[in-house]
């Protein structure tokens, strides 16, 4: 197989406290292919967005990133702001949760768009720009996009909006795109036209895409692979189709077995105890091993590295003895 | 699950034809009223003692106004709210305090339902007030809530900021629960929690209920929550409850097209299933309640509209005992 | 806290204040060297004000030497058109406007507070009417309307006090019917009614606790503004009459000697340090009231 579009090492991202340098992210290894829907999971904190806005150059300047980001065979961790504003937009480009922030409340929408399509083709015609954003505004599916054109954020609706937010995000027709959470602020109807969107993106202009997302419906229905994440640690990560069915990691089994079902009823569910552990709290050990039913004292005074289990990747202790799929539910 | 005997002796909380209009204001000066939006447009419901209905609904549907034209912290234009048969719908505020103590409402937002200036047992002793009791008893019956829902007692003098998230719902929890109401509204109690933390705040209401009897309205967008809740079920689309059925009877035959749109288009934690599936994809976005369409407020999204649908509102019509549905085309 | 009812200490456990000043402190960092500055000299006025009857080598108001001495050693800052030693003078006018500042914003706080919090929390006609009532006194320039006011009741400290409470409760009626306004929205304060909470205990316990860190803010902006405008109505001769070692009095007695610089030098610095203090010390609070900066 040829190189992956994009190749995350090592990658920790490090906070400054009053405490000191906490990590955030550590030592997070993650592979996009071309033309792959990768899930990204996690609750909040678990570094998720984090570690994307790393490879977007978008940290704040006080958080300090090491280890190795490689887009399409090039080193861009710590590259200068200049080389990822050309990469951004153009090669890569995020989609945010909140559409109703990512958009210039006093700009049109169709000015919002040609503004980034010219950004990267400044020799393109303003008949030819016109062209290409009403385009866009078709493959997103907004409907009447000449009247639309002409229209402010305000008069959109929020999934409205979020389609407006990823007709500029593709605009330049970019090789990976991120969505950080791009349907949480909509509603479940909504939800299912803009997954309609990525995945027709995919098949038809082999974008590869990032889906950071807590919903691993959303990741059972887009992905080809995911990896999830634990307190900014790769908890596991394989093919969809084998996590879902045989979850290595007691963390992934955990959050499977805590999501009721639609189509049937269980008395109770597995409720994972305790609480993520907070910036200041992460052991140098496992950092679930707190909450786990089945840790043992090694888990509590040793990290463990990222193992091969079957198809999966899993960074637990006990990955190959246990049997998961029957979690017991008690405990609340 | 309400025994038959509870049934019999009618429903605890029986709504019925409820509306709530917002008026929509012109002028700057002289401000005049040249609309209304109705964002709960006739709404009747029942709860029976020790059951749970759920109401589900999207984003704008109402849901939220109805539970606070329930509690009265919105006047309800019209229609009837009656708890044990007596109308609570227009009562004053000072009226409406003796029923406070049978009725409580469990809030969405853990961060914002504390007062955050008051300790977590003090904010569960509020309530407390309405009860005739000393300052210890009151101190003794919040300690006693909090165990309930599982808080330690030595978290007690600790402020709402010392808490996460699915804490301070527990503790929005408690302070619905110390009163011993007879029936809690719960408005999407979990939609703000993390997965794994959710799991845990759903098995402490299941809990709760089978010890003590409690009476629910849950409130949710997540149908996979709602199922693992419910007795029955109400789908709300633009401030109308447009199909209620048993629980089973719901998510086995949907008959409403919006009902099976939204199951369609919950996406299921299995990628086999979820990949192969047939999905009905509804184009377009809420209308504005402003704006309703005529007939059928779900027509413009409607993969069945026929010119019937634009004409006529549909009634509400019933498939089974238990099971009505207001369309024109039900499946 | 003006309207708190009074605390059951065993049920409202509050953090310590020598903790609440040390985390103040951690939070603004290194930036803290204005508020450093700001509380010496505003402590170190206070201090002077108290305790300078004790200490002072003139009389304030008693001849100290010849008249219009420039700067020397044995007068630091020289002697006005009488005689008087202006910087003795100067120091005893701290117990002329640290006492008018406080107690106008005290009064003015307590009534903008009080009929701000009616306003928002009752809302409808009795809002109606105290907004009307507070637009109407914003819609004097203040000077003005001091002057008006002062120059009716007649001149003197009292009434220049009376003329700056008129001018100034308004602002924080404002500023406090807007803070119920937003607070009465929040969820807890829903979850409060519901939880049958009465009106009154409502305001008190559930909004306005809420309400306090803009007003605070405002009061320590303000004390320079008041110092000020005190100053300004002496100045025109409506407020403190000689021989009075008011600031704004001794300012104008500066203004007819206008080439002995030093009359007014002194006066002039205290208002400038006093305003320039008050204002690092609001700021300052802002920041540590700032709820961005909690948790």
């Amino acid at each position: 197989m040829s190189q992956p579009l994009l190749d995350i090492r090592g990658l920790a991202v490090t906070i400054p406290t009053r405490d000191g340098e906490r990590a955030a992210v550590s030592n997070v290894d993650f592979t996009v292919d071309r033309g792959e829907v990768v899930g990204l999971v996690g609750e909040s904190g678990s570094g998720k967005s984090l570690s994307m806005l790393a490879v977007m150059g978008l940290l704040p300047r006080q958080l300090h990133v090491s280890g190795s980001i490689r887009f399409d065979g090039v080193e861009i961790c710590g590259a200068p702001e200049r080389r990822m504003r050309s990469l951004r937009g153009r090669r890569i480009a995020m989609v945010f949760q909140d559409p109703m922030t990512a958009l210039n409340p006093v700009k049109t929408i169709g000015a919002q768009i040609t503004e980034t399509i010219r950004l990267h083709n400044p020799t393109l015609s303003r008949a030819e720009v016109k062209a290409r954003a009403l385009a866009l505004l078709e493959i997103v599916a907004i409907p009447a996009p000449e009247r639309r054109f002409e229209q402010y954020p305000h008069e959109f609706s929020g999934g409205m909006r979020q389609r407006v937010v990823i007709a500029i995000a593709i605009a330049n027709d970019p090789d990976l795109l991120i969505a950080d959470e791009p349907t949480t602020a909509l509603d479940v109807t909504i939800q299912a036209q803009i997954m309609e969107i990525f995945a027709r993106l995919r098949e038809e202009r082999g974008m590869a895409v990032v889906l950071i997302t807590h919903d691993l419906g959303l990741v059972a229905g887009l992905a080809d692979r995911m990896s999830v994440l634990y307190a900014g640690r790769v908890a596991e990560r394989g093919p969809v189709g084998p996590v879902f069915a045989a979850p290595r990691h007691p963390y992934t089994a955990g959050l499977l077995a805590a999501v009721p079902s639609i189509d049937d009823v269980a008395e109770r569910l597995y409720a994972i105890p305790g609480t993520p552990p907070s910036l200041g709290d992460r052991p140098e050990a496992c950092t679930f091993a707190p909450r786990c039913d089945f840790a043992v004292p090694l888990c509590r005074t040793s990290e463990p590295a990222l193992t091969r289990v079957g198809s999966a990747l899993v960074a637990c202790h006990r990955a190959g003895e246990l049997s998961l799929s029957d979690l017991p539910r008690k405990g609340t | 699950m309400p025994t038959a005997a509870a049934i019999a002796a009618g429903p605890l909380l029986d709504v019925e034809n409820l509306r709530v209009d917002f008026p929509v204001r012109r002028g700057l000066v002289f401000a005049r009223q040249v609309g209304a939006i109705s964002a709960v447009a006739g709404v009747s419901l029942h709860v029976h003692p020790g059951e749970t209905l759920s109401v589900v609904g999207e984003s704008g549907c109402g849901k939220s106004t109805l539970a606070r034209a329930i509690m009265g912290l919105i006047t309800p234009t019209a229609g009837h709210v009656r708890f044990r048969s007596a109308e609570l719908a227009g009562l004053s505020p000072a009226a409406m305090r003796p029923y406070r103590r049978r009725i409580q409402l469990v809030f969405q937002n853990p961060y914002a339902c504390l007062n955050p200036r008051m300790t977590a047992l003090e904010n569960i002793a509020e309530p407390l007030r309405m009860l005739a009791l000393n300052h210890a008893e009151r101190r003794e019956r919040a300690l006693r809530a909090m165990e309930q829902v599982q808080l330690l007692p030595e978290q007690a003098d600790r402020y709402p900021f010392a808490f996460s998230g699915g804490q301070r719902q527990r503790i929005g929890i408690a302070r619905a629960l110390a009163v011993e109401p007879e029936i809690m509204i719960l408005d999407e109690p979990v939609s703000a929690l993390d997965v794994s933390v959710q799991a845990g705040v759903l098995n402490l209401l299941k809990d709760i209920q089978q010890r003590t009897g409690i009476a629910y309205i849950f409130i949710a967008h997540n149908l996979a929550v709602i199922r693992h809740m419910s007795d029955r079920v109400a789908v709300m689309y633009l401030g109308r409850i447009v199909e209620s059925a048993a629980r089973d009877q719901l998510y086995r035959a949907p008959a409403h097209p919006y009902t099976q749109a939204l199951l369609s288009a919950a996406p299921i934690p299995d990628p086999a299933r979820e990949q192969a599936r047939q999905r009905i994809v509804l184009t377009g976005d809420v209308p504005n309640p402003a704006d309703r369409p005529t007939g059928c407020g779900f027509r413009t999204r409607c993969f069945r509209a026929s010119a019937l649908c634009a004409e006529q509102d549909p009634p509400a019509r019933q498939l089974a005992p238990g099971h009505t549905v207001c369309c024109h085309h039900p499946s | 806290m003006l309207f708190s009812p009074p605390a059951r200490a065993a049920e409202r456990p509050r953090p310590r204040l020598s903790a609440g000043i040390g985390r103040a402190f951690r939070r603004l960092g290194w930036s803290h060297l204005p508020l450093i500055f700001a509380i010496v000299v505003l402590v170190g006025l206070v201090v002077i004000a108290i305790t300078i009857p004790w200490w002072t080598p003139y009389d304030p108001v008693a001849l100290a030497g010849r008249r219009l001495q420039p700067p020397s050693a044995a007068h630091w800052l020289g002697t006005d058109a009488l005689g008087r030693d202006v910087l003795v003078r100067t120091l005893y006018g701290a117990r002329y406007s640290l006492p008018i500042a406080a107690g106008v914003l005290a009064v003015a706080v307590a009534l903008g507070v009080a009929v701000g919090a009616l306003a928002g929390f009752l809302g409808g006609l009795i809002d109606n009417v105290l907004m009307r009532l507070a637009d109407i006194t914003l819609a004097f320039p203040p000077v003005l309307l001091a002057m008006a006011i002062a120059a009716s009741l007649g001149p003197g400290l009292v009434n220049t006090a009376l003329a700056l409470i008129i001018v100034w409760w308004p602002i924080y009626a404002r500023l406090m019917r807007a803070q119920v306004l937003n607070v009465k929205k929040l969820d807890h304060v829903d979850a409060a009614i519901v939880g049958g909470v009465k009106p009154g205990r409502l305001l008190f316990r559930h909004i306005m606790p809420l309400c306090w860190s803009p007003i605070f803010v405002n009061m320590t902006m303000d004390v320079g503004q008041v110092i000020l405008l005190a100053a300004g109505l002496s100045f025109i001769g409506l407020g403190a009459q000689p021989p009075t070692p008011e600031w704004g009095q001794m300012i104008a007695e500066g203004a007819s000697n206008f080439y002995c610089w030093w009359i007014a030098l002194g006066p002039g610095m205290a208002i400038f340090l006093v305003s320039l203090s008050s204002n690092f010390l609001g700021d300052a609070l802002r920041d540590v009231a700032d709820p961005r900066g909690r948790q």
